[in-house]
């Protein structure tokens, strides 16, 4: 499983898989989703595909029945799964701001 | 009385005639307009090497496909969604993958090629190759049984345990079937 750096846009993209891991999700959906254009989403998706978190694959329809050619999806394989959330805790804990300063209780040390 | 008959018949003629053209001249560019988002994407996919083309123009094109589908009878909407999704690809998108593709190719150690170009052409002294299965042993008879040529009479084969141990000069004629065949686990 290969590493991939997680930018604002990538964990957003992971953030959207992550709501419904088991879930196939469309090109055309994750752009509504995250209000990325295809130029934006499509490399994302491909260093995800790269580094094994996510798989494309073509939906099951027969094309003729739908009027239209047969579309790929993407999915979070298990391993992208837990990578994903590994990655999304990380990031939240570096981005998280710093505490202002320590509690104690009334009139005591601790 | 004549002449006026045939000027009022030559300008209802005429006026029909070019109303006709006018009206194909707006459903030539209709439809032609229609088709550009179709024409961007086409551009798109040229920016992809050539073997992983058709995997993104296939995913692509079916995904424009449905997004004209959902803005059928919609015109306008039809051709703004079309325009930015594969302008979007043309402009950012496809370049960036292409460059992801060209960096994939060259970290699996092989060189970026076209599928129809064989080896032999790329390689004409046969080339230094790895096996990197689990059972160098089998691998070895197999090659023998299916191609008379044995990779163990090589003076790199078994050099020494580990890493590397298994290579061997794979001839010119071979290449295709051993390193470029789908059987074999190879390196290079």
């Amino acid at each position: 499983m290969g590493k991939v750096q997680i930018t604002v846009a990538v964990a957003r993209v992971l953030r959207e898989f992550l709501a419904e891991p088991s879930e196939p999700r469309y090109g055309y959906e994750l752009m509504h989703a995250t209000s990325f254009p295809s130029g934006k989403l499509y490399p994302i998706l491909k260093r995800l595909m790269v580094v094994g978190w996510l798989i494309k694959e073509r939906e099951p329809t027969a094309a003729p029945e739908v009027g239209r050619p047969i579309r790929s999806y993407y999915r979070l394989t298990p391993d992208g799964t837990e990578a994903a959330r590994y990655a999304l805790a990380e990031l939240s804990e570096q981005i998280s701001p710093p505490l202002l300063g320590s509690l104690r209780p009334n009139g005591g040390l601790a | 009385m004549r002449t006026v008959i045939v000027a009022v018949l030559t300008a209802i003629s005429t006026g029909v005639l070019g109303a006709g053209v006018i009206d194909m001249c707006k459903d030539e560019t209709k439809t032609r307009i229609g088709r550009l988002p179709n024409f961007l994407l086409k551009l798109a996919t040229y920016w992809i090497p050539e073997g992983d083309r058709p995997e993104f123009a296939d995913e692509w094109e079916a995904e424009l496909a449905f997004i004209l589908q959902e803005t059928e009878g919609l015109p306008v909407t039809r051709l703004i969604r079309g325009l930015a999704y594969t302008g979007s690809l043309l402009v950012r998108g496809a370049p960036q993958i292409a460059r992801y593709v060209r960096a994939e190719t060259a970290l699996a150690g092989r060189p970026a090629r076209r599928k129809d170009t064989p080896w032999a052409d790329l390689f004409p002294d046969g080339r230094q190759i790895y096996y990197e299965g689990d059972d160098p042993d089998e691998f070895r008879k197999e090659i023998k049984a299916r191609f008379g040529f044995d990779p163990a009479l090589d003076p790199c084969w078994g050099e020494e345990p580990g890493w590397g141990s298994y290579s061997f000069h794979c001839p010119v004629g071979l290449l295709d079937d051993i390193y470029g065949g789908p059987n074999y686990p190879m390196g290079s």
